[in-house]
């Protein structure tokens, strides 16, 4: 479990987290989102213990990840842009982890080398973006890391591999209560893997809910109304309203059958409720907070 | 059983950096091994094969023992200092790389086993490497078939200090490096910090004494000229010295590597990982040194200029100084972004070189007028022109310069009178003491040429020493006067040498009917080269001083050699320079110290007189 308090860190006089508060359980797919310079990457390296808290703390299970090496063993942590020594090849990477990570599997390095496409006495840097995430991601698993955290690791990923990565976190998750944060600005990609989601504004946590919270209790409905009274909709929570013509769109909070129901004892012409992307969910919640969401996500 | 288990824990870490250490740089590694191998057991072998023809043992073993001296210092040891950077660099680079910061620092490792380990990788591949070259060495004293020539038995030795030397050196420069590295936050920061380093306080250091030896009267140093001992934070130049078996730094070095590399984990520990490609991860470091090099430029600018030009000192200084620090801003920051605000540091800099030359124009604190009672004073040694000086080594070889001494009361009061003289007449002269000289001329000559130097030794137990400069000697009639008075011959220091000593009389002439050089050697007994010393020692300086002979008038014209035994003696009983050495303090003439010459002519009648006395013929 990662427990951030009033989590502070600063460079100069730029202030990256601003007294962050907030926890990601166990066993959890975590998505950090926010905008370029929100604070994303500057949290996951706090966590994997790279940066020292200029003010709060972070405990992952209890230990700071800074001070406490051990800690360390359980964590991975994959940057927007991995890192290998120059001259390494993927079996020379396995060598090196393997010496820090009492938990190195070969077994499970094995198999995940048959599943990612990668030769492994290829020196890395030659290979392309989205091999050395592969490469990575490889590195990482093999570890079994208890805390996995990633940055912006769907960025080079084609198709074929974010599903397979989708299916692997989601193993991990299952079998051996893995939890993991992923640090992204595209809402589309954390929306098929995530279970919770943080948003994060400048250096600020926005919002922290669970994903099925957030996409269940809030839905669109598009409707043709006969003439109705000014009070219909009361007792709704209508986020969002537009009219244009005689058809209705409204994005409203609350459970979707619920409010499929009420409309339809106002006897629409048409009706239809939709469920709402994790985009257009955090755009809506955003804006409902009063927030210049073009700002925030753009 | 926690720390235990925690210290087995750092163990494995430590190890596994190591070997990945070892691993990562195993390329570089082979290049060091190959050069070196071929640059000195190749080159060596390829020197006795030549001398080999020769056919002539001893011969090739002299040229070993050369070669292996002028091999260590002109090619291992820049071998050595090049591969401590290359692997500094290559090992510790990772923490001025953000990406690889993200890696490294998000393993499970302590930061202390992490540069631990990489420092021992260094060190270990260092290691190897010399121990191969000592073999191949090794090898090669055998295969010479030196080890059968008895000038040749100290060639292993020779050899393993010198591998010893390197060794210690790699060891000093990687931690230094390491601790540089750790301070800076790219690599060409750091590069540019190690030879700021490297230069700057030697330079700034000798310009400093230099400085002061032009100013201040009086002013001796015992760290004279260009000396080994500046070079205390320089590693990249000290291994040069070392390995030129100059060891005067020897246990400086051997403490520094504890202290250098305790400072890298010191400062590693706090390093913020977000300091990579930052210039510099602590601000002090970088005070320090541009502190270091805006007024070592400034000295080196002002001397030079002057030396040169003759211009204003103080005016190249602060032109100097601020070229030097404007440059190594602009390096530091990429451009003059942070100039202005630098001005600050500047300004401090001034401050503490305006307020060292306040101190030393105004006298040093009373430097320059301290001149001790004479009742205060036990004994005084002293050297000036035409006065007479002795060198002598003890049992382990150190060399020691014996001076003439004043020990008498009155004589004390007439030098503490002297002395006091010459002050005020340099005071009334030159106060407050600006530099108008060439620091080059004192740097390079104002100690060795000083005309007086002397040495108060103090009843306190303590000493006062003043040396005065050939810039002084219109201002020091009354020392010189003082000077050529002695007539006492415990003041001469002759007396200190027992007659034993002197192994052969030869009396050198030139012989006009054969046109050439002519000598006899004379049968002188123990009690006649009592006399002779005698003789020397009651000669008054002046007498002494006259080396010029008249060649119309005079009588003889010849020399008498004393050739003087290389054994060992002690110092007479009455002998004032007993209390600076152990009871049993044994000396020796050094090698080159293998005779006293003295003129025999009609100005040196007492001497003739002497010799006729012993029934010695003096041909004319």
């Amino acid at each position: 479990m990662i427990e951030s308090k009033q989590l502070t860190k600063k460079f100069g006089s730029t202030i990256a987290l601003n007294g962050i508060t907030f926890t990601i359980g166990d066993g959890s797919v975590f998505g950090l989102v926010g905008s370029n310079g929100a604070g994303k990457s500057t949290f996951l390296r706090t966590a994997a213990g790279i940066y020292k808290p200029d003010g709060g703390s972070l405990l992952v299970d209890g230990f700071s990840p800074y001070a406490d090496v051990s800690i360390r063993k359980q964590l991975f942590f994959i940057s927007d842009f991995p890192y290998f020594p120059s001259q390494f090849t993927l079996m020379d990477m396995f060598s090196f982890y393997r010496a820090f990570y009492p938990s190195w599997d070969p077994v499970h390095c094995k198999k995940l080398c048959g599943l990612f496409p990668l030769d492994s006495k290829q020196k890395i840097l030659s290979m392309s973006k989205g091999m050395q995430r592969q490469a990575a991601l490889i590195c990482a698993l093999s570890t079994h890391p208890k805390l996995l955290l990633l940055d912006e690791i769907f960025d080079g990923l084609d198709p074929v591999i974010r599903q397979l990565l989708r299916q692997l976190l989601a193993d991990g998750v299952a079998s051996s209560g893995m939890s993991v944060v992923i640090a992204s600005h595209n809402l589309r990609e954390l929306e098929d893997v995530c279970d919770h989601v943080g948003l994060f504004h400048k250096g600020g946590v926005v919002l922290d809910k669970e994903l099925d919270d957030l996409k269940l209790n809030i839905c669109r409905v598009q409707a043709v109304f006969p003439p109705l009274p000014e009070d219909a909709f009361q007792g709704l929570d209508i986020i969002r309203k537009d009219t244009l013509g005689s058809l209705v769109t409204m994005v409203i909070r609350g459970d979707k059958i619920q409010t499929e129901e009420t409309l339809r004892a106002l006897h629409p012409i048409f009706l239809e409720a939709l469920p709402l992307t994790l985009e257009e969910v955090f755009i809506s919640e955003m804006e409902a907070a009063g927030y210049d969401i073009d700002n925030i996500l753009s | 059983m926690t720390s235990t288990t925690s210290f087995r824990n750092f163990l494995k870490e430590l190890a596994a950096v190591w070997k990945q250490s070892l691993r990562q740089t195993r390329g570089v590694t082979l290049l060091y091994g190959i050069l070196t191998l071929v640059f000195i057991p190749l080159i060596l072998i390829f020197i006795l094969a030549a001398a080999w023809q020769e056919q002539n043992v001893p011969y090739i073993a002299s040229i070993a023992a050369g070669s292996i001296r002028i091999l260590f210092p002109l090619i291992f040891a820049p071998l050595v200092s090049i591969f401590s950077l290359l692997y500094s660099f290559l090992l510790c680079h990772y923490m001025q790389n953000k990406r690889s910061v993200d890696l490294y620092h998000a393993l499970p490792l302590k930061r202390e086993s992490m540069l631990l380990g990489r420092f021992l990788a260094s060190l270990t591949v260092h290691a190897l490497v010399i121990a191969v070259n000592t073999v191949f060495l090794m090898g090669i004293y055998i295969g010479f078939r030196l080890h059968t020539v008895a000038d040749a038995q100290s060639l292993p030795g020779l050899i393993l200090q010198s591998a010893g030397i390197q060794f210690l050196m790699a060891g000093a420069i990687t931690a230094f490096t390491f601790a540089v590295i750790v301070c800076c936050g790219t690599a060409f920061d750091s590069l540019v910090s190690v030879f700021a380093i490297n230069l700057s306080v030697p330079i700034l250091i000798a310009l400093c004494f230099a400085y002061i030896a032009g100013c201040l009267p009086g002013y001796t140093s015992s760290i004279a000229g260009w000396s080994s001992q500046y070079f205390f934070l320089s590693p990249y130049i000290g291994i040069y010295f070392m390995a030129s078996f100059d060891t005067a730094l020897l246990w400086w070095w051997i403490v520094s590597i504890p202290l250098f590399l305790g400072a890298a984990l010191i400062l590693y520990h706090f390093r913020k990982s977000e300091a990579a490609e930052t210039s510099f991860a602590f601000p002090l470091p970088k005070i320090i040194i541009r502190f270091l090099i805006t007024l070592a430029g400034g000295m080196a600018i002002g001397s030079i200029a002057q030396a040169l030009t003759a211009a204003n000192y103080y005016l190249w200084f602060f032109l100097g100084s601020f070229c030097s620090h404007l440059v190594l801003e602009v390096i530091y920051d990429r451009g003059f972004k942070g100039f202005s605000k630098s001005l600050i540091a500047y300004g401090a800099a001034v401050v503490v070189s305006c307020s060292f030359f306040g101190v030393v124009a105004f006298g040093g604190f009373g430097y320059d007028t301290a001149v001790p009672a004479a009742d205060t004073v036990e004994w005084v040694e002293y050297a000036g022109n035409g006065t007479r000086s002795l060198t002598l080594c003890d049992a382990s070889g150190s060399s020691y310069t014996f001076s003439s001494v004043v020990e008498d009361p009155q004589r004390l009061e007439d030098l503490q009178k002297a002395h006091s003289e010459c002050v005020q007449n340099i005071r009334s002269q030159s106060y407050p003491y600006f530099y108008k000289n060439s620091l080059f001329g004192v740097f390079f000559n104002g100690y060795s040429t000083s005309p007086v130097s002397f040495t108060y030794h103090l009843k306190d137990g303590s000493t006062l020493r003043r040396s005065y400069g050939a810039a002084y000697s219109s201002y020091l009639s009354p020392l010189y006067d003082f000077f050529s008075s002695s007539g006492n011959p415990e003041e001469n220091v002759y007396h200190i040498i027992p007659p034993s000593q002197i192994d052969r009389v030869v009396y050198v002439y030139y012989d006009v009917n054969k046109e050439a050089d002519a000598q006899i050697e004379f049968p002188a007994t123990l009690e006649q080269k009592t006399k002779i010393l005698d003789v020397l020692s009651k000669q008054k300086n002046a007498e002494a001083m006259a080396a010029e002979v008249d060649t119309e008038t005079t009588e003889y014209f010849g020399t008498l050699i004393l050739y003087l035994s290389q054994k060992e003696f002690s110092l007479p009983a009455e002998s004032p320079y007993r209390s600076l050495f152990p009871e049993d303090a044994k000396f020796h003439f050094p090698s080159y110290y293998q005779s006293i010459s003295v003129d025999i002519s009609t100005e040196n009648p007492e001497m003739v007189e002497l010799l006729k006395s012993f029934g010695w013929d003096l041909p004319k």
